[in-house]
Parts: structure tokens; sequence; C-alpha cells
């Protein structure tokens, strides 16, 4: 059908036939939303559908265009965001039932910039409760992998990850504490990137840690990932985390040339047991068509790297204890998930001296890592050691031992670029006999997300594992 | 030397003396006693007459030389293995060789021929470059006369040596009743002794000078280098005069923990070497340079002034110490440090007034670089550790920006904290030394790789800097006089040139200090927790309580201060990009007539917290004649503008007040 075809598009796509008039925004909007409402029970992806505030944006974004104001790619675009970020007068759960009634007064900062670049909201995408990756009850519905409806589409941005690779919105935000972009990402076959630490706003998003939060986009495409990142970035003065530093105009960039890009494989994460094998040899694949593109491939060391799970976890659960304590002080804890209530509490009874620790770990990781990146330009490793695992029929941390095997989990492949405030994208790479996607992992220098979509962008073009769909979509 | 090859030295030595007393003696009766025997016919020794009675006179008088010279050596060598037995058994005195130089002294100056005169007191004041024989790069022990060279055979009689060890022990003496340490003889007419016995007088308008510091001991560490490489002193005489300077003041003051005379001078030796040899000199040639005693020293002691590391010696140097050494310093010994350079008292002395703190964790650095036991010292600043005796002792006090300069190497404090800082006595010197250490180093994860200044320069050039002045949680919290001394101060560099304006202060400081005290109990807390959790009861009183805070501080507490600190960095970093340099009082007040705590930090804190750079400037003198000084801080690797600033405000001050040692 011809709308449902409209959902097909790139978000980029979208846009450019929007601006040109072939489409109106509010055709796309309707597509989209009645894909929602036929298929989104298979998946769960949305908590809230805001079918009013979609074709009112719509309708905005319409008006607009045909007074020849454009106001960028995405003008008109339909985009669905985690529900992690404050969104006015849309109630905002950060996935828990502790705030199903929480409805802000203010948009977060990125999404004011969804608004002004002119994009339209579908709704607000399910996520992990808390966004901690272990939570095992979703109150919004059980998030499904589109690819494999028995298996997770990963955390904790399932709905993002859900959502954009069902054809559900044309591009997606998500956040990324401890890996949660790029591993839906790389569950779900999508391209999704964690910026820079410091370069996207926190303000107006829940918290998980303070010193490693990121918000960043998932989408289906390299371009839309670029252009949807550029839309949200940007020194915020209500986040004082944030850089001032200037958003460059990361699609220009995209041209396929990557002679001379020097990109490094990490010996301790390729090279190892801990990965499926078929994740290591699509992975190898990649590096080698990379290296056919032009690009020097080299082996690089960071001894440290397989330390990353436990540092990161350690760090994580005590800040994340920390930004939650009135929850976790009161009655209210028995409203979270069992899950988040076991690494909560664990989180807060961590002994400074045992945090400390792991600070010093990770400014001694940092370090090699940055002394790596001296020598390349990228850092290649996969995004998840396995593809999309099943749904669990438990929880999972039952005893001690199971809350001690967390610390080393598989959270230690998109730990090291969290903990050492890098960026890093997860770009599908090939898919395993079962026909799960597999994502490659590529990190970079800070603020250096240019050469991470130069990468990307390049390997997508040789390559065209973005034609395959999920089965029934 | 050891004792054992100590003792076959002396057995052979007297073996050799008996032998020539005997066969001289022999040779004498064979040659005088046969004619005896032939004239008189039997074996017996038998004199008549005025030649009999000559040969007999000249055999006595041998006989009573041969006994003098045996009295004579046997009398010092008894003196210094009864010191180094007493020294062995008293270690904990602190000055190292103190004691033993005392005895030693105090049996030399009982050897006869001790007449002083004018001849050699004048030689003393004139600097006299030929090192007296006390002074000499001895070897354990010395015998001048009878070891086996040429030189010394051919004053085997003794009488050359008469006279060298005569000119020696007539300068020795001078020398020693001229110092005003008190060693020996307490109550000589010393004017410096007798001034440092008197309470220190209200702001002395003549600098305080004792009349027998050397020349060479007011040089500062760039003046000392330039010197040393234009040969206009020697590098040896330098560290002699630096150990002298020791050897007298460091029984009161005590600020050292640890000097090897030897070394330093063989080290001096090999730089004068050097220099003889037109090889390429280093900035820092030939300066002996104190060290604090947390700075890991290969093969020598590193005790971090604790029970808890009394016998570690590490196996290598600390990186800042090896481009020191690189750039040709010497190092010249360990200084005191409170333990593990944390809050409990130190046994160093203020110059100033020994009833007064002197300040810490860098205590022996400070009081050694005040009292010009050498020209510059390095310390370490946690919270307030170097800027804050730095400005109690009237000196220079310097710490970068965090990361600026290597950690490796020294006994951690506290991981976020932690900052190389040096001891020295002009602006100029901060900047030599910050330019010798400063850079990245892969072994310190934590080092910058920010591009490093050109310090010396911005030394050189200075100019009226734009000034912040922060009154909120600074100024406003400083003592009635040290307001009113900043005030004049502000006052004297405004009309210099300086343009001086009011910088708001964030919200943000009301915490920063609070949570950095709870950074620093848990980071010290993980650091020391396996040595604390075996033998608490060896760490004192004021570290043990911290450790205890610490271990028992639960994450989120310490996370919570970790992001509020982030953000009063960022506050800071915003502040001071809106001037050159910020100004505050170096100290709420002067040092405090309280020798149980080192003073209070709270105006060195939030810069170490926020880790941007500080200097601290001597400025004047309080009514309680300690020193007063201020406080310069700078935008994160702004030292060339920090060091600029600060040159340029030490020329307009003209701070040239002395302690009274």
């Amino acid at each position: 059908m011809a709308d449902t075809n409209l959902c097909y598009l790139s978000a980029t796509e979208l846009g450019e036939k929007i601006a040109a008039g072939e489409i109106s925004s509010l055709e796309a909007t309707e597509a989209y939303l009645e894909r929602i409402g036929r298929l989104d029970g298979n998946y769960s992806s949305y908590i809230t559908v805001t079918p009013d505030r979609a074709r009112e944006d719509a309708r905005r974004a319409d008006a607009e265009i045909a007074a020849g104001n454009r106001r960028g790619p995405l003008h008109g675009v339909p985009v669905a965001v985690k529900d992690q970020f404050d969104t006015a007068g849309i109630p905002t759960t950060n996935g828990s039932t502790i705030l199903s009634e929480n409805i802000p007064d203010t948009d977060a900062t990125i999404m004011t910039r969804l608004r002004e670049a002119g994009t339209v909201l579908l709704g607000k995408l399910n996520m992990s409760e808390y966004a901690s990756g272990d939570a095992f009850r979703h109150p919004y519905g059980r998030p499904r992998n589109p690819w494999d409806a028995r298996r997770n589409p990963g955390t904790s941005s399932s709905g993002s990850g859900a959502a954009t690779a069902a054809f559900l919105c044309a591009t997606s935000l998500g956040e990324d504490t401890g890996g949660s972009i790029r591993g839906p990402a790389a569950f779900c076959g999508l391209v999704g990137i964690r910026p820079t630490f410091g370069l996207v706003s926190r303000h107006g998003v829940f918290g998980a840690s303070w010193s490693m939060d990121t918000a960043g986009p998932i989408s289906r495409t390299v371009v839309d990932c670029a252009n949807t990142l550029e839309t949200i970035a940007g020194h915020d003065p209500n986040d004082r985390q944030t850089w001032d530093v200037t958003v460059p105009n990361y699609a220009a960039s995209l041209d396929g040339n990557i002679q001379g890009l020097k990109i490094g494989i990490v010996t301790e994460r390729v090279h190892t047991d801990a990965n499926d094998p078929e994740v290591r040899d699509a992975v190898i694949a990649a590096t080698e068509v990379l290296g056919g593109l032009g690009a020097e491939v080299r082996e690089v060391s960071i001894p440290l790297i397989v330390n990353s799970s436990e540092i990161s976890y350690g760090i994580i659960s005590n800040d994340a204890a920390m930004l939650n304590w009135d929850i976790i002080s009161t009655e209210r804890l028995r409203e979270l998930d069992h899950n988040n209530q076991v690494r909560l509490l664990m989180g807060s009874v961590i002994p400074a001296t045992a945090y400390q620790k792991s600070m010093r770990l990770r400014d001694a990781l940092r370090r090699q890592i940055l002394t790596a990146l001296d020598d390349v330009d990228a850092l290649i490793m996969p995004a998840s050691s396995v593809p999309a695992t099943l749904i669990p029929e438990t929880t999972g941390l039952g005893t001690k031992e199971d809350v001690i095997a967390g610390f080393k989990g598989r959270r230690g492949f998109p730990a090291p670029f969290n903990l050492a405030n890098l960026p890093a994208l997860s770009i599908n790479c090939g898919f395993t006999a079962s026909g799960l996607p597999i994502g490659l992992q590529i990190a970079g220098r800070a603020f250096d997300e240019t050469t991470l979509f130069r990468l990307a962008y390049a390997y997508e073009q040789a390559t065209d594992w973005g034609e395959r769909r999920p089965p029934g979509v | 030397m050891t004792r054992t090859r100590e003792y076959i030295r002396v057995a052979i030595q007297l073996a050799v003396e008996a032998s020539l007393f005997a066969t001289v003696g022999s040779l004498f009766w064979i040659a005088i006693g046969r004619q005896v025997v032939q004239t008189q016919g039997s074996t017996a020794w038998n004199y008549a007459g005025g030649g009999d009675a000559f040969f007999h006179f000249f055999v006595g008088i041998i006989q009573l030389y041969l006994l003098y010279r045996l009295v004579r050596w046997a009398v010092p060598f008894t003196a210094r293995r009864t010191a180094q037995t007493v020294d062995g058994s008293l270690k904990d005195l602190g000055s190292y060789g103190g004691v033993r130089e005392r005895m030693l002294a105090a049996f030399r100056d009982r050897m006869p021929l001790r007449t002083p005169n004018a001849h050699t007191t004048d030689a003393v004041q004139r600097g006299d470059q030929n090192s007296d024989v006390s002074e000499r790069p001895r070897r354990k022990f010395s015998m001048p006369a009878f070891s086996l060279s040429r030189q010394k055979l051919t004053s085997l009689v003794g009488l050359g040596n008469i006279w060298a060890n005569l000119r020696g022990r007539l300068r020795l003496h001078s020398e020693t009743t001229a110092d005003a340490s008190g060693a020996v003889d307490l109550g000589e007419t010393s004017e410096s002794v007798a001034q440092s016995a008197q309470p220190t007088p209200a702001r002395p308008t003549q600098p305080r000078r004792p009349a027998m510091i050397p020349q060479a001991l007011e040089m500062t560490a760039a003046e000392a280098a330039r010197a040393i490489a234009k040969r206009e002193i020697t590098a040896t005489r330098l560290a002699e005069a630096c150990l002298g300077r020791i050897d007298s003041l460091d029984e009161q003051l005590k600020a050292w923990v640890y000097v090897d005379r030897e070394s330093v001078l063989e080290a001096a030796a090999a730089a004068d070497k050097a220099v003889l040899e037109r090889r390429p000199l280093g900035p820092l040639h030939g300066v002996p340079i104190g060290v604090k005693d947390i700075y890991y020293t290969a093969g020598i002691p590193t005790r971090a002034g604790s029970e808890v590391y009394k016998d570690f010696v590490p196996d290598y140097d600390a990186a800042s110490l090896t481009m020191l050494k690189r750039a040709g310093a010497l190092m010249l010994g360990k200084a005191v440090t409170t333990e593990f350079a944390c809050l409990d008292p130190s046994p160093t002395f203020n110059p100033w007034n020994p009833a007064h703190t002197p300040g810490g964790s860098s205590s022996g650095s400070a009081v050694a670089v005040a009292s010009r036991m050498c020209p510059a010292a390095l310390g370490s600043q946690t919270v307030g550790s170097v800027l804050r005796p730095a400005a109690y002792n009237g000196i220079v006090g310097f710490k970068p920006t965090f990361g600026r300069v290597s950690r490796y190497g020294v006994v951690p404090v506290s991981w976020n904290l932690d900052t190389v800082g040096w001891l020295v006595r002009s602006v100029e010197d901060a900047a030599l030394l910050l330019q010798i250490t400063a850079g990245p180093d892969s072994s310190d994860p934590v080092s910058s790789r920010e591009p490093v200044g050109d310090y010396l320069s911005a030394v050189h050039a200075p100019s009226a800097p734009r000034i912040g002045l922060l009154r909120r949680y600074f100024y406003e919290n400083a003592d009635t006089e040290t307001r009113r001394h900043l005030d004049q101060v502000a006052e004297q560099l405004s009309r210099a040139g300086a343009a001086i304006e009011e910088l708001p202060m964030p919200d943000s400081i009301d915490t920063a200090f609070d949570d950095q005290r709870l950074v620093m109990a848990v980071e010290a807390a993980a650091f020391h927790e396996p040595m604390y959790r075996t033998q608490a009861e060896d760490y004192q009183p004021k570290l043990r309580a911290m450790l205890a805070d610490g271990l028992a501080t639960d994450g989120i507490n310490y996370s919570r201060a970790l992001e509020r600190r982030r953000l009063f960095t960022d506050d800071m970093r915003q502040l001071s990009a809106r001037c050159d340099v910020m100004l505050t009082p170096a100290t709420p007040a002067p040092s405090q007539p309280d020798r149980t705590n080192t003073g209070d930090p709270a105006f060195q804190g939030p810069w170490t917290s926020c880790g941007l750079p500080a200097i601290s400037l001597p400025s004047g003198l309080a009514q309680s004649g300690l020193p007063m000084g201020l406080q310069l801080v700078a935008s994160p690797f702004a030292e060339s503008r920090l060091l600029s600033a600060a040159s340029w405000c030490e020329g307009v001050m003209g701070f040239d007040q002395r302690p009274p040692v």
C-alpha cells in the first residue's frame, strides 16, 4: 500500500520528499499512526502514542513548508523518543509505574530542539524501567525484537530499537549510559550513536549516571542518524556539563571517501572467546570491507578493556542509587521491578572506597583508550558479543551469585566508551545464520563524531545489509 | 666505608707506625748504640757527656712525638666510634649526623693549638673558597699522616700536616662560634643567637639578616644555576654552604629527615667537573634542592613521616625528581612531611617564631627554603599543603594545574586532588621548576597533554594584570589584620597599574570545602585500606580518624560530592576567564602560636579541588612578626599568565624579609 511504503523511506528521504511537496507531512504521519495501531501490539514499542500532537505538528510543518520555510532535513518527519525525556503535557514515565502520572510542564532541551527542527512527535517509546538494562518486568508491555519475537530488542532504549526497526517511526531518540543506544541498535540491525559526553544536553532527561548519561539517535541509515544528532546536539546553558563546541553538519561530510583513515581493531574485544563466533566473523569481515575501501586497518591493544564491565557496573549502580535515593529510601522501592530494586540497593551500599577504586581504573582505562587513539582514528569492536538474546523467563537476579555474575556481564562491550566519555556508534554488519542482526561498534575521539559517521556511511554504501527487513514487517 | 674495613685500616696504620718507630729506633741504636757499647765495653745503655745527652734528648723527642701522634689519632677515632654508637641508638632525634657532628666538634675543640686570631676570622669573612679540613669530603675514617700515598709519605713526620691541621682547627673553631646554632657553645656572644632568644620585635624596618649567612645561600635557584655556569661559585661550595647551614640550624628547626652529605658532595663534585669540562649544562645545574619525604628516591628511605613506611626504600625516583635531576639539580635530602602529607601536626619549627606552626604538610620543605638551607624544595598539595606553609614562612609557594606535572612516584593522598608543587623564594624559580617538570607522562593516568607554555618568558616580561578580587568566602573570612593588609597591598598594586575589580563568587563555593574533605577522606582511605586494616595503631590520630571516616562513607555521598565538585570546577573555570588572575589573601590569618595543627587550609582548598593553578607570594609581616601573603589563581593551564602576573606583583611589593635565624 502506498501509505505503508511511505514508512519504509528513510527519514532523510522522507524529509526531502516532504520538502519537495511530493508527500505531505500529514500523510506520512497518518501512515505511521495507522501502522502503529496495526502492528505495535506485536512489539510493545510505544508507551504513549500522541496522535493529536502528531497531527498538530504535521499540519504546522506542512504549512511552513508550503510557505517556503524549510527548517532542516527533518522538517515534517515523524519521530518518536524514549520515555525518559520530558515532554510538556505528555506523560513521561521513565518506564516505571511510579511515574505513570508524571506529566512535565516543560520540554527537555532536546525535545525543544526537535520541535524547532519541525519534526512530528509520534509518541513516547518503551524502555527498561529507570533506564536499567537489567529490568525484568515491563509494566507497559514487554518490548519484542522485530527480527525474532522471542528475543529482546536490546535495552534500555528497547522501544527505540523495536519501533525504528519495525518502521513504526522514521527515526528515534534513545539514551545511552551503559550501552543503551548501541545495544538496541545492534540487536535490531540499526544505526545508533552514543555521542561524546557533553555534546548533547541532559536537561529534562531522567538521569542514570551523572558522569555518563548521553541522549542520541537510533535510526535506519547513517545519514538519518547524522541528521538527527545534528538536530539535538549543542551547548545548553541549562546543562552545565555540555561543552561549547560548534556542531558540524555531519551529513555534509558523508561522501563515502575514507581513504587514509586509520582504524584499530581492539584485540581483546574482537579475538576473544566471549564473542559468538558469528559475531567475530562478521566484525572481521566488516574491517576487511573498510580496508578495501581505503582505510588502514591495524590491531590495537587496550588491556584494561576486559574489565570494563566491572568498572562500569559499580559506578552506574551507585550513581543511579544516588539519583533515585528518594525512592530507594522509602516504601516506593517496592514499586520498582525486582531487578531494579536489587541493583539500586546494591548500588546504595557500595562503599565510597570501592567506587573510588573504580574511578581510578576508569581514569587508567581512559588513558589507555586515548593512547590507542593517538595511532588510529577509530576503534573497531563488536557492539555486543552476542546477537539478540532470548527474553528471559525469570528475573535472573535471584541469588547473590547472580548479582556478582552481573558485574561481569556483557555490558563490557559498550562500556569502555561510556567510561571514557568518547563517542561510539553501532551499525549493522551482517546477520547470523538464524537471521539475527550483528552490530559493529566504531568508537573515536571526543567530539569527532564526523569520523565515525564517515566510516559507517562508507561501509553502509558498500554493503546491502540495510535492504533486508524483519519478517512480517 | 664499613666498620670492618675501618678496623683493618686502623690496624695496618698502627702496625706501620709501630714498625716505623721500631725501625727508626733500631737504626739509631745500631748506629749510635754500638758506638756507645764499643766505647763503654758493655751492652748496657750507658751514656757519658754532652753528645750522649743530646742523643738521649733527641731519641726522647722522637718517642714523645710518636706517642703524641698515637694519642692524637686515637682520641678522635674513639670519639667517632662513640658518636656512631650514640647516633645509632638515638636515631629518632631526627637531624641526621647532628649528634655525631656535635661530639666530633666538641672533641676537636678540646684539642690544643686552638687560639683564635684575626687572621682566621678574616679568612672566614672572605668566604675562603678552600674548604677547611672539617668540611672537606671526608672518608669515614681519615688519618692524613699515615696513608700510603707519596703525598702522605712526605708528611710522614707530620710537620706539614701539623700546619694544615693547625689552620684547619683554627678555622673550624671560628666558624663554630660564629654560627648561630648553639650546637657547641651556647652563650657565645653571637648576635643572631641572642636575637633568636628574644621575642621577635614587631615590624622591624631593617631586613633581619644574621651576620654569617654566606652570600651563596641567599641566591635563588635560578641565580645559583647562573652563578655556577659562569663559575662564580662552585657547586661544591654551594652544597657545602647548604650542608653547613643544615648542620647549624636543623637541630632547632627539624626540617630534614634525611641528608647524606657524601652523596650530595659527590654529586656536587661531579657537577663541578662537568662545568670545568665545558659540557652542556641544564638550567638547574649544580643547584641543591630539598625533596618532601613523600617523593620516591631510589635507594633512599622514603618514610612519608609515618611509622607505617619506616622501612620503605623505593627503587626508583619520582618522575618530577628525575626531571629536575636531568636538569642538573642535586638532591640535598628528604624534608619533613606530616604523616602521609595529611593533617597531623608537624615536628618542624617555624624559623620566624618557633612557638608558631610552620604550616604543613610540606613543613620541612617550606622551613628549609625560608631558613636558607636550600633555594628550592619539592612539596605537594592536596588541600593547602604548599601555599599555606609558604605563606606562613614568608616564601613563594606554587601549585600548577591538576595534571600539569606528573605525579608518578609520589606517595598518594587523594587521587582526584593531589598536585605536585614547590616552595621557592622567587617567582622566577617557580617558573623555572615548572618549565622543567611540566608535560605529559604516560605513567600517570591523570597527567595532561595540554601543550607546555613558555613560563620563563612570561616571568621575564611581566605586565600589570587585570585582577579579580574574591570577597565572598575568601576576603570576608580573613581576620581583620589580614583584610587590612590585603587592602593596602591591593591599593599598592592598583597604584602601580593593576586593574582590580571585585568578582562575584557563585553559590557552589559554599559546599566546595566540605565536599573536598569528603573526597579526600574517601580517596585516602581507598589507598590506605590494606595498611589501616592491619596496623591502624601505627597511624597518628588525625589521619587515623580521617581514614576511619573515609572507610565508613558510602558511595552515594562520595558520588554526590564528586558531582558537586564537577559543577564547582566548571563555575571556577568560567570565573577565572573574567580576569587575568584572581586575588585572595593567602590564609585567613598568619601562622598562629599553636603547634598542635598546621593551620587553616580553607583558602587553598577550593583551588586544589577544582584544579586551577595558584601561587602564594609573601607580602608583609603581621603584628606578631609572622609573614602574611597573597594568593593568585588563574584559569586551567594558564600558568604563563599566572606567573607573569605574579612576577609583576612580586616586583611591585618588593618583599625582602627573612626569618631571624
